[in-house]
């Protein structure tokens, strides 16, 4: 009780710097298929400081009146600007382009890339989709568990097992969530592959200590995957077939940039040959 | 992958997994969205029409985005969870078939209130029903042998509430503060055995249909701070509590699909921790190379384990077989990582320790975890040599992990039985592994719509024999000989894959 | 927990074991480095209502890997005692005690007491009496056709709860010589009833082979005591065991092994020309 009375003080003591002319900037960011970027960073140059996209690609950010620079950026993606007058509430959405491998980097060094140094966020690390795609794969299958027990504090197991140990926690202390659900058993065939089908997955955030209060039940780690939405503007499939499993994903707008679906099966065929 | 196995025996079973991912999402108007995610997945095992296992997720997610302004974020969801396992053996009389499942209904409100850039206000609620159904074993023949074996049912309610705040009174200096509040009831209809010290059972209580039994509360506070000492460098710090209600009850390192999830109840507290870490983190070469530096401490208390031998397969009374105690670990954690450009990747390397300590396990003397590995290695690199072809490596080191070897051996009944050091007293050999892979893209020059890929990814590439298992047996021929083997998973394995994309 | 869900959990062991190795799991053999341990005394004992000589095998503990039979424990003074009786021992070889010829009455409790280098280890039991077998019958293997059932038919006395183990005798050899084939039971499923042709026992034979059960009325100790030498010896060695651990028997002063004490009946069967499949009706 005294706890949460203490919170309630100093919670009100921050919020009381009530200024007059106040305008929000607000929206989403999104890449070129219309998938929201989760954890995309809205730069505000004049005043050193910014905000994070949430789960669902979405910011919001109340500034005094007056003429600000934002600049919106995603690891993997080439930084947008937009030099805004305020004066009133604006909705701006952002579709961010992939970085073309042409430009140099070292042309883009005015944006800010430093959100692991200064984001107040520790024992985290997040891996999208693709980059999960690039690390080679076990039999065939790319699997977001095998990445995940590369990563500093985070063991396998045991050989081919999906279990993992976070920072001396057993394998039952990791809260593993698919788009908000908790998976119980994140193991096929004994643990030699994850249920996860990388197609279908668009970013991957491993919590090792320092989970969020909005999170809870298991003591150890939060592993929050996110499953890609589904392309908004155009029809895509891709798949592939391999050795020991096959796997076809396909997406599609409902109403172009209104709604959109993604379904992605894969199924494993050892016992066949 | 059977075929690798030339056993006659081996052909007859089918081994096979499926899973299906589905999402949809429409945005009715700017101040609202929906969205479904639906996810089943299966594995089957079978044997010549003899035996059968299958096991499985299923999850369902419903959420729906809705601004209350420009400054009010919130999400409301509504989430159903499944995990379930059948297991049979289908000859006649002797038929039998057991089953288990566990399953959650969750609804939560979550918000987010930015006042300003000063501050982000998150709060929420939530509620979770548990239906947890262990196992129910029956026989299967029309004149079945079986009586049925049934343990108890129950059901739990898991409540929780947060608030936090993260506050930047600096224009370098962020601080979270939260906290969340958290409620676990038991709730009938169930049986609940009673137990004495020595675990034996006394007699058993039953509960109605949603008579509520037991409660548990908690309080975890989370805060975390970040002071930037430049735009390249900061130093960091948390603290953070967490509970947990409901437990795996496995005993082996390589969990099996059979494990079951027991909550807390009058037999069984919630586990309990609180982490501390500290982290310095630099960036380099224009944010190119992201490197941190982590130490931690965790204390975790209300841990669980299991008696010697103990019987944790389809046994009612398996709250008896808990045992508590606690455990600690502490580390170093090193993290050098680079996300852009041609050549990308991470170099990981960490230095820990876990012990645990119960009392009524190893005498009450402290013990290493079966996972505590004090030196884990782990590089992942990533270079696209040119617009076709990318080449990627990782390599894996760990310590091996702890182990219980005899120390020496008696007679009895004409065999002979180890006898044991301390828990965990051994080590297995290290474990290292490299692995490669190659793709190759098609079509990357010309302007059509298909486009493909090949892959050729290659498992331990130097073929290392890494134990899986070390067993100790009698010889089949010299019954006072004993030997060791050790058992080993996968050696090389080089796979292809042909992927694409339209 | 009855037999039968005891078989249901050995094939459930058995499918957990065999699904890692589809994926053909190699094993090699290697060299290890084991430390040693200080000596433990072991005591092997049998005591039964037979008219016949008794054993007690006293032994010691040796390094994991010293690939010898296990070390006698020789000039130690073994008695056996009803509560007013005691029957000394003699030793007949190293390590091996025996008494004169005698039979033990059901319903006793004996205690061994042996007088090792000046320490006392003891051990108390109660001898169950045994039902008779009305008489035995056979079945072929479901699961491997070499192998025959041996069924057994008769009451299961409904007033005390009773532990069981079975041997077999092919032709007067005992087959089932070591421990990890004998069976054992419990009575909750049978309790009190008619036992009608469950088996009990597994043989190799032929047409025309004398089979002969010999049951023994066991206590509920010596039941858990055989349960920890097999999850300890051939039922581990599975990925999904639990850690392994140390056990004691019925014995004081940290010996290991167990003084076991039970009766005895036996009925005999030949293997007829046609034998039904098992279950079949």
């Amino acid at each position: 009780m005294k706890q949460l009375l203490l919170l309630l003080t100093v919670l009100s003591l921050s919020l009381a710097s009530w200024s007059q002319n106040k305008y929000t900037i607000s929206g989403h960011v999104k890449d070129e298929a219309g998938e929201d970027l989760i954890g995309s960073t809205i730069y505000v140059k004049e005043l050193n400081t910014g905000t994070v996209t949430n789960a669902y690609g979405f910011y919001s950010i109340t500034l005094k009146e007056g003429t600000y620079q934002l600049d919106y950026s995603y690891v993997g993606y080439e930084t947008q600007t937009r030099k805004i007058e305020l004066s009133k509430n604006q909705n701006i959405n952002i579709t961010l382009n992939e970085a073309s491998k042409t430009i140099d980097e070292v042309i883009v060094t005015a944006e800010r890339k430093n959100s692991n140094v200064i984001k107040a966020e520790m024992s985290t690390m997040k891996l999208q989709a693709k980059e999960i795609k690039k690390i080679p794969a076990f039999m065939g299958e790319v699997d977001i568990i095998k990445a995940i027990q590369m990563m500093p504090g985070v063991q396998a197991s045991s050989e081919g097992s999906s279990g993992f140990n976070v920072r001396g926690g057993s394998a039952d202390q990791n809260l593993i969530l698919l788009d908000e659900a908790t998976v119980y058993n994140a193991s096929h065939l004994m643990g030699f592959f994850s249920v996860f089908n990388n197609d279908a997955i668009k970013d991957v955030k491993l919590y090792k200590g320092d989970i969020p209060a909005a999170y809870g039940g298991r003591l150890s780690s939060l592993l929050d995957i996110r499953m890609k939405d589904g392309n908004m503007n155009k029809f895509r499939a891709n798949g592939g077939i391999g050795t020991v499993s096959s796997r076809l994903t396909l997406e599609s707008p409902i109403i172009k940039e209104k709604g959109s679906f993604i379904i992605s099966g894969r199924r494993s065929y050892a016992d066949l040959i | 992958m059977l075929l690798l196995s030339s056993d006659e025996e081996t052909k007859k079973n089918k081994l096979y997994f499926y899973d299906l991912n589905l999402k949809g999402n429409y945005k009715i108007n700017d101040k609202n969205r929906m969205y479904i995610s639906w996810y089943l997945g299966r594995d089957v095992f079978e044997y010549d029409d003899l035996f059968g296992f299958n096991w499985g997720n299923r999850t369902f997610t419903l959420r729906w985005n809705h601004l209350f302004s420009e400054r009010v974020f919130s999400n409301f969801s509504f989430i159903l969870s499944d995990y379930d396992y059948e297991l049979g053996q289908y000859s006649s009389a002797a038929g039998f078939k057991w089953t288990s499942d566990m399953s959650d209904i969750k609804i939560k409100a979550d918000f987010t209130y930015y006042p300003n850039t000063k501050n982000m206000v998150r709060f929420g609620v939530n509620g979770t029903f548990h239906h947890f159904n262990p196992g129910l074993a029956k026989g299967t023949g029309d004149e079945t042998i079986y009586n049925e074996l049934k343990m108890p049912e129950s059901n739990a309610l898991e409540w929780a509430g947060y608030i936090s705040n993260e506050w930047k009174p600096l224009e370098n200096l962020t601080i979270n503060y939260g906290l969340r509040g958290t409620i676990f009831q038991n709730m009938g209809k169930s049986t609940v055995y009673n137990f004495e010290e020595n675990y034996e059972k006394i007699d058993s209580t039953t509960y109605g249909s949603g008579d509520i039994y037991n409660t548990f509360y908690g309080l975890e506070p989370r805060a975390n701070f970040m002071y930037a000492l430049n735009s390249k460098s900061s130093i960091k710090g948390s603290y953070s509590r967490t509970k947990q209600y409901i437990h795996l009850a496995s005993n082996s390192t390589a969990g099996s699909p059979l494990d079951i999830w027991v909550p807390a109840s009058p037999n069984i507290n919630p586990q309990l921790a609180d982490q501390f870490a500290l982290g310095y983190f630099r960036n380099f070469f224009d944010d190119t190379y992201e490197t941190s530096i982590e130490v931690y401490y965790k204390d975790m208390k209300n841990q669980i384990d299991f008696r010697d031998h103990a019987e944790l397969l389809l046994n009612p009374e398996i709250e008896g077989e808990f045992r508590e105690g606690n455990a600690s670990s502490y580390g170093l954690e090193l993290l050098v990582r680079k996300q852009t450009g041609d050549f990308t990747g991470w170099i990981s390397y960490t230095l820990s320790k876990t012990e645990r300590e119960f009392p009524e396990i190893n005498d009450g003397k402290v013990y290493p975890a079966s996972y505590d590995k004090p030196h884990n290695v782990a590089i992942v690199a990533n270079y696209e040599l040119s617009r076709r072809i990318t080449v990627a490596a990782n390599w894996v080191y760990s310590t091996g992990a702890p182990v219980t070897f005899p120390i020496g051996r008696y007679e009895y009944g004409n065999m002979i039985v180890p006898i044991y050091s301390d828990r965990n007293d051994y080590r297995m050999p290290d474990y290292h592994r490299l692995d490669f892979s190659l793709t190759y893209k098609f079509g990357v020059n010309k302007e059509k719509r298909f486009k493909s890929e090949l892959n050729l990814s290659i498992y331990n590439v130097y073929n290392r024999k890494n134990a899986w298992m070390i067993n100790f047996y009698q010889d089949d021929q010299d019954p006072t000989v004993t030997k060791a083997e050790k058992v080993y998973l996968f050696p090389i394995l080089p796979s292809l894959t042909y992927n694409f994309y339209f | 927990m009855n037999q039968k869900i005891k078989i249901m959990k050995r094939y459930i062991a058995i499918i957990l074991i065999v699904i890692p190795f589809i994926f053909s799991a190699c094993t090699e053999e290697i060299h290890i480095d084991l430390d040693s341990t200080y000596d433990r005394i072991v005591i092997e004992g049998y005591f039964t209502d037979e008219y016949k000589t008794h054993q007690v095998k006293i032994t010691k503990s040796a390094d994991y890997f010293s690939n010898t039979s296990a070390p006698a424990i020789t000039g130690a003074t073994v008695t056996i005692s009803d509560g007013t009786n005691t029957f000394n021992l003699t030793e007949i070889e190293d390590g091996l005690y025996e008494t004169d010829t005698m039979a033990g009455v059901p319903g006793n409790t004996y205690t061994l007491n042996a007088s090792i280098d000046g320490t006392i280890y003891t051990a108390s039991s109660y001898m169950f009496t045994c039902p008779p077998m009305d008489s035995i019958g056979f079945a072929r293997n479901i699961w491997d056709d070499e192998w025959i059932d041996v069924l057994i038919y008769a009451q299961e006395p409904g007033d005390e709860i009773n532990h069981y183990a079975w041997r077999a005798y092919k032709n007067d050899t005992l087959v089932t010589d070591t421990l990890h084939e004998v069976e054992f039971s419990d009575d909750v499923f049978i309790n009190g009833s008619y036992v009608n042709g469950v088996e009990v026992q597994y043989v190799q034979a032929e047409i025309g082979d004398t089979i002969m059960l010999e049951m023994h009325s066991i206590t509920e100790d010596y039941y858990e005591y055989m349960l920890k030498v097999m999850l300890e010896t051939v039922w581990n060695g599975g990925p999904f065991d639990g850690p392994p651990a140390n056990f004691y028997g019925n014995l004081s002063n940290e010996a290991l092994g167990f003084f076991a004490v039970y009766s005895v009946q036996r009925q005999t069967g030949i293997i007829p020309p046609d034998i039904p499949d098992a279950y079949e009706d």
